[in-house]
């Protein structure tokens, strides 16, 4: 059950991280495009910002998700590196108990 | 009425006041307060680094400085009346001070004016504070000249509208005790302040509004949230001054006149009848309907519905759903049911009890609301969006009551947690309208986030219930 729930913990976390680093790509991207009629991607291709100069004068702008395959592989890699770090954090309290129970690890 | 035992009566106020706030929770931490006052350092260089890129880009000239100080005074006053319900709340809240108060050597005007002191100390570092990075980025982008005009527009707003606050609610609290609703004072009362944020909150953008038309236009009106920086364009700083000086002359005599009798104390709980006394969720449900509280939301969320239902908008069904604000007490409330015999469960049944009480005592509330609907016909389809923010908001609520207890009705502890939950939901909010993402793949995330709340609630408990066994284990000297 414990291990249970650090795997959700570990999914959550990874979940929030891809979400912000999508996030902060995409204002990045949108910050740095120069060009009125322009397509920038970021974050490996999986957001995009595309405005474009339309006949009437006016600009269209579009921004949104691209490739949902590489923020899926983010989210697993995010997940499995909190999964790690929340597995050798509870080894490491694990041990500092030994250590403090006097037992020889 | 002597001064100095009205300043050391302030003293002890704000001195209750700095340790009941650093005595709560993770603020118990020497670690955690060093981190937190780094993090509000950090953030304010952050916002005035923002805010004079801002000014550069946007605010060339003398002009845009007063339009933006014309602004400004309209967040000021909302910002005022916020920390004006927060410092009644947490002074009421503090009823053994008061008591203390009462045996030492000081009489009841030295006392009222002491008290009237701390707010305005209160109200006005709240103020201040939140407006410190404007300050700073006017200052750094124009120069020391700024200084007036925001001294006028900030400070001088703030403690202007403390005064007529004051002066406002000691005649509710006189009305009140003039119609013998003694008993009721604290919940009318704040019911009433909340009441008026609100509403000034929603009028706020019709001002916002209506000055940017008049700077479009080529000039600024007079809206009286921005009488000090109109007044200071027409009569100069120390015209200014001078009308504030008047200002406060007749608004501090009112208040004196006005001062109530006896300093208003919170009753905690009202009686009211619950029926189904068999059931099981039954202690939850009066739990938290006995809470005097819970009768100032049901007010508030009563004056919601009305305002809406008056001005023809469809989203009174919404009203209920600020029945919710209570939520976050439900685990303290709760937590002497949990002592009685027979009565303690596991963490699962805990939970489900929590939300299932908040959903009952909030949809005998939400009932009548929602039969209105057959006089709006239209509103019926905001219907299916109340069910679900009630359902979720209840579930929500629950969790945060869960991670930030609200041990002893704390109301730092209940502001930061809501103040926490409002950040996170807007952040999250604002990543995922910038992403796009489709509606369906919200919904599901909406079901996955709720079902994730209920999990971290029920190891929540559980987690609390073995740090008590862990605390009941370790025997006392």
């Amino acid at each position: 059950m414990k291990r249970l729930f650090h795997a959700v913990n570990a999914v959550v976390l990874g979940f929030l991280a891809t979400l912000v680093l999508a996030a902060l790509a995409l204002l990045v991207v949108i910050f740095s495009s120069r060009e009125s009629d322009s397509r920038s991607e970021g974050l490996f291709g999986a957001v995009y910002f595309a405005a474009e100069d339309r006949p009437d004068g006016s600009t269209w702008v579009s921004i949104g998700i691209q490739n949902w395959v590489v923020l899926a592989v983010l989210w697993l890699g995010f997940s499995g590196l909190a999964w790690a770090s929340i597995y050798f954090y509870g080894w490491l309290s694990a041990y500092r108990q030994r250590l403090a129970d006097g037992v020889r690890p | 009425m002597r001064c100095a035992n009205v300043v050391i009566l302030t003293k002890l106020f704000l001195r209750c006041f700095l340790r009941t706030a650093l005595s709560a929770g993770f603020l118990r931490s020497r670690l955690a307060r060093v981190l937190l006052a780094a993090g509000i350092l950090l953030g304010l260089a952050v916002l005035t680094a923002i805010g004079s890129v801002v000014l550069r880009d946007m605010i060339p000239g003398r002009p845009e400085l007063l339009f933006a100080l014309h602004i400004s005074t309209v967040p000021v006053v909302f910002w005022t009346l916020v920390v004006f319900v927060f410092v009644k709340v947490l002074f009421t809240k503090s009823d053994g001070l008061i008591r203390c108060t009462a045996i030492l050597p000081v009489s009841h005007r030295e006392r009222s004016a002491a008290l009237a002191l701390y707010e305005l100390g209160m109200v006005v570092a709240g103020v201040v504070g939140l407006f410190l990075p404007l300050a700073l980025a006017s200052v750094a982008r124009i120069g020391f000249e700024a200084l007036p005009g925001l001294a006028a527009s900030i400070l001088l707003t703030a403690v202007a509208a403390y005064l007529v606050l004051s002066v406002l609610h000691n005649l509710m609290v006189r009305a009140a005790e003039a119609f013998g609703l003694k008993r009721l004072v604290y919940s009318l009362t704040l019911s009433s302040m909340v009441a008026l944020t609100f509403w000034y909150n929603s009028a706020s953008i019709t001002l916002v509004r209506a000055m940017s038309r008049d700077y479009l236009g080529g000039g600024l009106g007079f809206y009286g949230v921005n009488g000090f920086p109109f007044l200071g364009e027409k009569l100069g700083l120390l015209g200014v001054v001078l009308v504030f000086l008047a200002w406060s002359v007749l608004f501090l005599l009112l208040a004196l006149l006005t001062s109530p009798a006896t300093i208003p104390l919170s009753r905690r709980f009202v009686k009211a009848f619950v029926p189904f006394r068999a059931s099981p969720l039954w202690p939850t449900a009066v739990a938290i309907v006995r809470r005097s509280e819970w009768w100032i939301a049901v007010v508030v969320a009563s004056f919601f519905a009305l305002l809406l239902w008056v001005r023809g908008s469809t989203a009174f069904v919404l009203a209920p759903v600020a029945l919710l604000s209570q939520g976050i007490y439900v685990y303290a409330v709760t937590d002497s049911l949990r002592r009685m015999p027979g009565y303690a469960r596991g963490a699962s049944v805990e939970v489900w009890r929590m939300v299932a009480g908040q959903l009952l005592v909030t949809v005998v509330f939400a009932v009548p609301v929602a039969l209105l609907v057959f006089c709006r016909p239209q509103a019926f389809e905001g219907l299916l969006l109340a069910a679900v923010a009630i359902s979720s908001g209840a579930i929500l609520t629950t969790l945060i009551a869960v991670v930030i207890v609200a041990e002893n009705d704390s109301p730092p502890v209940v502001f930061f947690g809501y103040a926490l939950c409002l950040a996170v939901i807007v952040c999250l909010a604002a990543m995922v309208g910038l992403l796009q993402i489709a509606t369906l793949w919200l919904w599901i995330g909406s079901v996955c986030a709720n079902i994730l709340a209920v999990v971290y609630s029920v190891a929540g408990v559980k987690n609390i219930m073995r740090r008590k066994r862990h605390e009941a284990s370790i025997p006392r000297r």
